[in-house]
Protein backbone atom coordinates (compact mmCIF):
# COMPACT_ATOMS: atom_id res chain seq x y z
CA UNK A 1 0.00 0.00 0.00
CA UNK A 2 2.04 3.24 -0.85
CA UNK A 3 0.86 6.53 -0.10
CA UNK A 4 2.67 9.57 -1.44
CA UNK A 5 4.03 11.24 1.97
CA UNK A 6 2.81 14.92 1.30
CA UNK A 7 4.94 17.25 3.47
CA UNK A 8 3.68 20.44 5.06
CA UNK A 9 6.30 23.12 3.82
CA UNK A 10 6.32 26.09 6.58
CA UNK A 11 8.31 29.00 4.92
CA UNK A 12 8.56 32.25 6.82
CA UNK A 13 12.49 32.32 7.20
CA UNK A 14 14.26 34.06 4.20
CA UNK A 15 18.12 32.46 5.21
CA UNK A 16 18.91 28.18 5.59
CA UNK A 17 17.66 26.99 8.29
CA UNK A 18 20.11 25.56 10.85
CA UNK A 19 18.62 24.16 13.57
CA UNK A 20 15.54 22.69 15.43
CA UNK A 21 14.28 21.81 18.43
CA UNK A 22 11.13 20.36 19.96
CA UNK A 23 9.73 21.27 23.32
CA UNK A 24 7.93 18.52 25.39
CA UNK A 25 4.37 17.69 24.68
CA UNK A 26 2.54 20.42 26.89
CA UNK A 27 -1.60 20.48 27.66
CA UNK A 28 -1.36 22.66 24.47
CA UNK A 29 0.57 20.22 22.34
CA UNK A 30 3.84 20.38 21.59
CA UNK A 31 5.85 23.26 19.90
CA UNK A 32 9.02 23.27 17.59
CA UNK A 33 11.76 26.38 17.41
CA UNK A 34 13.76 26.82 14.30
CA UNK A 35 17.10 28.85 14.06
CA UNK A 36 17.82 30.47 11.19
CA UNK A 37 20.92 32.54 9.87
CA UNK A 38 18.35 35.54 9.48
CA UNK A 39 18.70 35.79 13.38
CA UNK A 40 15.09 35.59 13.82
CA UNK A 41 14.42 32.05 15.60
CA UNK A 42 10.71 31.08 15.10
CA UNK A 43 8.34 29.07 17.29
CA UNK A 44 5.92 26.58 15.57
CA UNK A 45 2.95 24.63 16.64
CA UNK A 46 4.53 21.11 16.14
CA UNK A 47 1.81 19.48 14.68
CA UNK A 48 0.58 21.54 12.02
CA UNK A 49 3.48 23.96 11.49
CA UNK A 50 1.30 27.00 12.17
CA UNK A 51 3.34 30.18 12.94
CA UNK A 52 3.38 31.36 16.77
CA UNK A 53 5.94 34.24 16.82
CA UNK A 54 9.00 34.92 16.13
CA UNK A 55 11.69 35.97 18.63
CA UNK A 56 13.26 39.25 17.71
CA UNK A 57 16.16 40.84 19.00
CA UNK A 58 19.68 38.59 17.49
CA UNK A 59 22.23 40.73 15.50
CA UNK A 60 23.32 38.07 13.77
CA UNK A 61 22.63 34.72 12.23
CA UNK A 62 21.33 32.28 14.89
CA UNK A 63 22.87 29.00 14.98
CA UNK A 64 20.79 27.06 17.83
CA UNK A 65 17.71 27.46 19.09
CA UNK A 66 16.21 25.29 22.34
CA UNK A 67 12.85 25.04 23.72
CA UNK A 68 12.50 23.69 27.43
CA UNK A 69 10.00 20.42 28.33
CA UNK A 70 6.94 23.20 28.69
CA UNK A 71 7.27 25.29 26.12
CA UNK A 72 8.07 28.19 28.18
CA UNK A 73 11.14 29.29 27.97
CA UNK A 74 13.17 29.63 24.43
CA UNK A 75 17.14 29.43 24.32
CA UNK A 76 19.26 30.64 21.18
CA UNK A 77 22.92 31.34 19.96
CA UNK A 78 23.91 33.55 18.21
CA UNK A 79 26.59 34.83 15.68
CA UNK A 80 26.23 38.00 17.75
CA UNK A 81 28.98 36.72 20.27
CA UNK A 82 25.28 36.17 22.37
CA UNK A 83 22.95 33.97 23.73
CA UNK A 84 19.61 34.40 24.81
CA UNK A 85 17.08 33.37 26.58
CA UNK A 86 13.20 34.12 25.99
CA UNK A 87 9.89 33.83 27.53
CA UNK A 88 8.23 31.46 24.74
CA UNK A 89 4.81 32.48 25.79
CA UNK A 90 4.97 36.26 25.39
CA UNK A 91 8.41 36.55 22.76
CA UNK A 92 9.83 38.54 25.17
CA UNK A 93 13.81 39.02 25.86
CA UNK A 94 14.59 37.81 29.30
CA UNK A 95 18.52 37.23 29.30
CA UNK A 96 21.29 38.19 27.24
CA UNK A 97 24.15 35.91 27.74
CA UNK A 98 27.75 37.50 26.53
CA UNK A 99 30.07 35.13 25.20
CA UNK A 100 33.37 36.15 23.71
CA UNK A 101 32.84 34.31 19.90
CA UNK A 102 29.89 33.02 18.40
CA UNK A 103 27.91 30.64 20.07
CA UNK A 104 26.92 27.92 18.34
CA UNK A 105 24.64 25.61 20.67
CA UNK A 106 21.87 25.92 23.33
CA UNK A 107 20.29 23.32 25.99
CA UNK A 108 18.00 23.18 29.01
CA UNK A 109 18.30 20.79 32.04
CA UNK A 110 14.91 18.88 32.54
CA UNK A 111 14.30 21.25 35.55
CA UNK A 112 14.81 24.43 33.10
CA UNK A 113 17.03 25.43 35.76
CA UNK A 114 20.15 25.45 33.59
CA UNK A 115 21.02 26.77 30.69
CA UNK A 116 24.05 24.58 28.93
CA UNK A 117 26.25 27.09 26.21
CA UNK A 118 28.75 26.20 23.39
CA UNK A 119 30.56 27.41 20.52
CA UNK A 120 33.77 29.36 19.21
CA UNK A 121 35.28 30.43 21.91
CA UNK A 122 35.95 26.09 22.77
CA UNK A 123 34.76 26.49 26.28
CA UNK A 124 31.19 24.50 27.97
CA UNK A 125 29.61 27.35 30.37
CA UNK A 126 26.59 26.42 32.41
CA UNK A 127 24.19 29.30 33.60
CA UNK A 128 22.34 29.13 36.80
CA UNK A 129 18.75 30.73 35.67
CA UNK A 130 18.27 31.84 38.70
CA UNK A 131 21.21 34.18 39.19
CA UNK A 132 22.01 35.10 35.99
CA UNK A 133 24.33 37.80 37.14
CA UNK A 134 26.43 35.45 38.48
CA UNK A 135 29.76 33.81 36.48
CA UNK A 136 28.69 30.85 34.68
CA UNK A 137 30.83 27.47 35.69
CA UNK A 138 33.46 26.62 32.77
CA UNK A 139 34.40 23.67 31.35
CA UNK A 140 37.32 23.71 29.07
CA UNK A 141 39.25 21.13 27.15
CA UNK A 142 38.14 20.75 23.33
CA UNK A 143 40.63 22.45 21.02
CA UNK A 144 38.62 23.84 18.54
CA UNK A 145 35.22 24.85 18.29
CA UNK A 146 32.18 23.35 20.22
CA UNK A 147 29.58 22.51 17.13
CA UNK A 148 26.83 20.63 20.04
CA UNK A 149 26.35 20.57 23.82
CA UNK A 150 24.28 18.27 25.47
CA UNK A 151 23.11 17.51 28.59
CA UNK A 152 22.54 13.74 29.71
CA UNK A 153 21.90 10.83 32.02
CA UNK A 154 19.90 13.16 33.93
CA UNK A 155 21.44 15.98 33.81
CA UNK A 156 24.86 14.73 35.47
CA UNK A 157 27.04 14.74 32.92
CA UNK A 158 27.56 17.10 29.83
CA UNK A 159 28.41 15.57 25.85
CA UNK A 160 30.02 17.99 23.59
CA UNK A 161 30.82 17.42 20.02
CA UNK A 162 33.63 19.81 18.26
CA UNK A 163 35.67 20.66 15.04
CA UNK A 164 38.10 18.98 16.90
CA UNK A 165 36.63 15.51 15.70
CA UNK A 166 36.30 14.66 19.16
CA UNK A 167 33.46 14.06 21.32
CA UNK A 168 33.42 14.56 25.01
CA UNK A 169 31.61 13.03 28.01
CA UNK A 170 32.15 15.70 31.24
CA UNK A 171 31.00 15.52 34.85
CA UNK A 172 29.01 18.58 35.54
CA UNK A 173 30.47 18.16 39.37
CA UNK A 174 34.03 17.82 38.82
CA UNK A 175 33.98 19.10 35.13
CA UNK A 176 36.48 16.26 34.14
CA UNK A 177 36.22 14.43 30.83
CA UNK A 178 35.40 11.15 31.43
CA UNK A 179 35.37 9.77 28.22
CA UNK A 180 36.26 10.72 24.71
CA UNK A 181 35.58 9.90 21.12
CA UNK A 182 37.56 10.43 18.43
CA UNK A 183 36.74 10.39 14.84
CA UNK A 184 38.32 10.73 11.55
CA UNK A 185 36.11 13.16 10.39
CA UNK A 186 34.21 16.64 11.66
CA UNK A 187 30.69 15.46 13.37
CA UNK A 188 28.22 17.04 12.13
CA UNK A 189 25.39 16.32 14.59
CA UNK A 190 24.74 14.94 17.84
CA UNK A 191 20.98 13.93 19.26
CA UNK A 192 20.80 12.43 23.17
CA UNK A 193 17.69 9.89 23.77
CA UNK A 194 17.43 10.02 27.20
CA UNK A 195 14.52 7.42 27.34
CA UNK A 196 17.12 4.27 26.34
CA UNK A 197 20.01 5.95 26.88
CA UNK A 198 21.45 6.49 23.09
CA UNK A 199 23.52 9.01 21.19
CA UNK A 200 22.92 9.47 17.69
CA UNK A 201 26.04 10.65 15.85
CA UNK A 202 26.34 11.84 12.19
CA UNK A 203 29.70 12.25 10.12
CA UNK A 204 30.43 11.57 6.53
CA UNK A 205 28.23 9.38 5.06
CA UNK A 206 27.17 7.52 8.52
CA UNK A 207 24.86 7.47 11.40
CA UNK A 208 26.19 6.13 14.47
CA UNK A 209 24.75 5.28 17.72
CA UNK A 210 26.10 4.66 20.91
CA UNK A 211 25.87 4.42 24.75
CA UNK A 212 25.40 7.48 26.04
CA UNK A 213 26.86 5.90 29.57
CA UNK A 214 29.42 4.37 28.22
CA UNK A 215 30.08 5.62 24.79
CA UNK A 216 29.93 1.91 23.35
CA UNK A 217 29.29 1.65 19.73
CA UNK A 218 25.70 -0.07 19.16
CA UNK A 219 25.73 0.14 15.48
CA UNK A 220 26.85 2.40 12.08
CA UNK A 221 24.95 2.41 8.93
CA UNK A 222 26.22 4.07 6.00
CA UNK A 223 24.36 6.33 3.77
CA UNK A 224 24.02 7.41 -0.19
CA UNK A 225 25.45 10.65 0.65
CA UNK A 226 26.75 12.94 2.95
CA UNK A 227 24.91 13.25 5.98
CA UNK A 228 24.38 16.28 8.06
CA UNK A 229 21.73 15.54 10.67
CA UNK A 230 19.89 12.15 12.29
CA UNK A 231 17.48 11.58 14.46
CA UNK A 232 15.68 8.62 16.40
CA UNK A 233 12.27 7.63 16.68
CA UNK A 234 11.06 7.52 20.23
CA UNK A 235 10.37 3.97 20.22
CA UNK A 236 13.32 3.44 18.52
CA UNK A 237 11.88 1.29 15.87
CA UNK A 238 13.08 3.76 12.61
CA UNK A 239 15.43 6.64 12.46
CA UNK A 240 15.53 9.37 9.62
CA UNK A 241 18.49 11.54 8.26
CA UNK A 242 19.21 14.22 5.59
CA UNK A 243 22.04 15.99 4.37
CA UNK A 244 23.91 17.05 1.19
CA UNK A 245 21.49 15.35 -1.66
CA UNK A 246 18.23 17.00 -0.13
CA UNK A 247 16.19 13.72 0.68
CA UNK A 248 15.23 12.41 3.65
CA UNK A 249 16.18 8.90 4.47
CA UNK A 250 13.95 6.65 6.50
CA UNK A 251 16.00 3.48 8.19
CA UNK A 252 14.59 0.43 10.02
CA UNK A 253 16.81 0.60 13.76
CA UNK A 254 16.92 -2.85 13.95
CA UNK A 255 17.64 -4.33 10.35
CA UNK A 256 19.63 -0.70 9.56
CA UNK A 257 17.69 -0.97 5.89
CA UNK A 258 16.35 2.24 4.10
CA UNK A 259 12.70 1.99 3.66
CA UNK A 260 12.23 5.11 2.31
CA UNK A 261 13.47 8.25 0.72
CA UNK A 262 11.53 11.80 0.19
CA UNK A 263 12.66 14.62 -2.17
CA UNK A 264 10.68 17.78 -1.56
CA UNK A 265 13.77 20.47 -0.23
CA UNK A 266 15.64 22.16 -2.69
CA UNK A 267 18.63 22.77 -0.77
CA UNK A 268 21.11 20.06 1.61
CA UNK A 269 18.95 19.26 4.82
CA UNK A 270 20.93 21.20 8.04
CA UNK A 271 18.82 19.62 10.67
CA UNK A 272 15.76 17.01 11.40
CA UNK A 273 14.06 16.10 14.79
CA UNK A 274 11.67 13.66 15.21
CA UNK A 275 8.61 15.17 17.47
CA UNK A 276 8.13 14.07 20.61
CA UNK A 277 4.93 11.65 19.96
CA UNK A 278 6.65 10.56 17.37
CA UNK A 279 4.18 10.86 14.73
CA UNK A 280 6.55 13.81 12.71
CA UNK A 281 9.49 14.41 12.00
CA UNK A 282 10.80 18.02 10.88
CA UNK A 283 13.63 19.16 8.47
CA UNK A 284 15.18 22.18 7.97
CA UNK A 285 17.06 22.90 4.81
CA UNK A 286 19.84 25.79 3.00
CA UNK A 287 16.33 26.42 1.21
CA UNK A 288 15.30 28.47 4.19
CA UNK A 289 11.70 26.39 4.80
CA UNK A 290 11.44 23.74 6.89
CA UNK A 291 9.29 20.83 6.19
CA UNK A 292 6.84 18.57 8.51
CA UNK A 293 6.92 14.58 7.33
CA UNK A 294 4.42 11.95 8.41
CA UNK A 295 6.02 8.71 10.00
CA UNK A 296 3.03 6.88 9.49
CA UNK A 297 2.30 7.83 5.82
CA UNK A 298 -1.75 7.81 4.94
CA UNK A 299 -2.42 8.56 9.16
CA UNK A 300 -5.02 11.22 9.81
CA UNK A 301 -2.76 13.35 12.12
CA UNK A 302 -2.37 17.30 12.48
CA UNK A 303 -3.74 18.77 8.89
CA UNK A 304 -3.05 15.50 7.11
CA UNK A 305 -6.41 13.83 6.35
CA UNK A 306 -6.54 10.59 4.28
CA UNK A 307 -8.97 10.63 1.70
CA UNK A 308 -9.85 7.45 -0.46
CA UNK A 309 -11.04 7.84 -4.16
CA UNK A 310 -14.30 7.90 -3.48
CA UNK A 311 -14.71 10.77 -1.22
CA UNK A 312 -13.26 13.57 -3.73
CA UNK A 313 -13.62 16.41 -1.68
CA UNK A 314 -11.78 17.31 0.95
CA UNK A 315 -11.27 20.51 3.55
CA UNK A 316 -8.90 21.68 5.96
CA UNK A 317 -6.50 18.60 4.84
CA UNK A 318 -3.68 17.66 2.22
CA UNK A 319 -5.14 15.10 0.03
CA UNK A 320 -3.06 11.75 -0.03
CA UNK A 321 -2.95 9.81 -3.28
CA UNK A 322 -4.80 6.41 -2.81
CA UNK A 323 -3.75 3.16 -4.38
CA UNK A 324 -4.23 2.64 -7.58
CA UNK A 325 -6.14 -0.50 -7.24
CA UNK A 326 -8.92 0.89 -5.30
CA UNK A 327 -9.64 3.93 -8.24
CA UNK A 328 -12.63 3.48 -10.14
CA UNK A 329 -13.10 4.52 -13.79
CA UNK B 1 14.39 71.15 16.66
CA UNK B 2 15.29 67.81 15.76
CA UNK B 3 14.00 66.26 19.14
CA UNK B 4 10.52 67.50 18.36
CA UNK B 5 10.41 66.00 14.90
CA UNK B 6 11.83 62.66 16.29
CA UNK B 7 8.79 62.74 18.90
CA UNK B 8 6.44 63.55 16.05
CA UNK B 9 8.04 60.52 14.05
CA UNK B 10 8.00 58.13 17.42
CA UNK B 11 4.35 59.01 18.00
CA UNK B 12 3.59 57.92 14.66
CA UNK B 13 5.28 55.12 14.96
CA UNK B 14 3.34 54.29 18.64
CA UNK B 15 -0.10 54.82 16.14
CA UNK B 16 0.95 52.27 13.03
CA UNK B 17 2.26 49.74 15.62
CA UNK B 18 -1.59 49.98 18.18
CA UNK B 19 -2.65 49.52 14.18
CA UNK B 20 -1.02 46.74 13.40
CA UNK B 21 -1.28 45.05 17.00
CA UNK B 22 -4.91 45.18 16.86
CA UNK B 23 -5.18 43.36 13.60
CA UNK B 24 -7.54 40.24 13.32
CA UNK B 25 -4.96 37.32 12.96
CA UNK B 26 -5.68 33.51 12.52
CA UNK B 27 -3.59 31.00 11.96
CA UNK B 28 -1.91 29.93 8.74
CA UNK B 29 -3.53 26.74 8.26
CA UNK B 30 -7.17 27.78 9.08
CA UNK B 31 -6.28 30.98 6.58
CA UNK B 32 -5.40 28.09 4.23
CA UNK B 33 -8.55 26.02 4.82
CA UNK B 34 -10.54 29.14 4.19
CA UNK B 35 -9.21 30.22 1.18
CA UNK B 36 -9.35 27.19 -0.64
CA UNK B 37 -13.09 26.94 0.77
CA UNK B 38 -13.65 29.93 -0.18
CA UNK B 39 -12.07 29.15 -4.43
CA UNK B 40 -14.24 26.13 -4.00
CA UNK B 41 -17.99 27.24 -3.06
CA UNK B 42 -17.65 30.91 -5.58
CA UNK B 43 -15.59 28.72 -8.46
CA UNK B 44 -19.04 29.07 -10.66
CA UNK B 45 -18.08 32.87 -10.37
CA UNK B 46 -15.00 32.68 -11.32
CA UNK B 47 -14.33 34.31 -14.84
CA UNK B 48 -10.94 32.44 -14.87
CA UNK B 49 -12.39 29.21 -14.40
CA UNK B 50 -16.04 29.46 -16.20
CA UNK B 51 -14.74 32.62 -19.09
CA UNK B 52 -17.22 35.49 -19.57
CA UNK B 53 -19.55 35.93 -22.22
CA UNK B 54 -18.76 37.15 -25.50
CA UNK B 55 -21.47 40.32 -25.27
CA UNK B 56 -20.03 41.97 -22.06
CA UNK B 57 -16.35 41.47 -22.62
CA UNK B 58 -14.23 44.47 -23.36
CA UNK B 59 -11.27 42.80 -24.87
CA UNK B 60 -13.06 41.06 -27.19
CA UNK B 61 -11.93 40.71 -31.27
CA UNK B 62 -13.06 44.16 -32.34
CA UNK B 63 -15.38 43.20 -35.23
CA UNK B 64 -15.04 46.01 -38.34
CA UNK B 65 -18.43 47.82 -38.72
CA UNK B 66 -19.98 48.93 -41.67
CA UNK B 67 -21.10 52.27 -42.65
CA UNK B 68 -24.27 52.19 -44.50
Amino acid sequence: MAMRQTPLTCSGHTRPVVDLAFSGITPYGYFLISACKDGKPMLRQGDTGDWIGTFLGHKGAVWGATLNKEATKAATAAADFTAKVWDAVTGDEVLTLAHKHIVKSVNFTQDSNFLLTGGNDKVLRIYDLSKPEADPQEIAGHTSAIKKALWCNNDQQILSAADDKTIRLWDKNTQEAVHTLSFDASVTSMEYIPDGEILVITYGRTIAFYNAHSLDLIKTVDAPASIHSASLHPEKDFFVAGGDDFKLYKYDYTTKEEMESYKGHFGPIHTVRFSPDGELYASGSEDGTLRLWQTAVGKTYGLWKCVLPEELSSENSEVLYCPPAEIKA
Amino acid sequence: MSSNSTLTAMRRTVEQLKLEASVERIKVSQAAADLQQFCLQNASKDSLLVGVPAASNPFREPRSCTLL
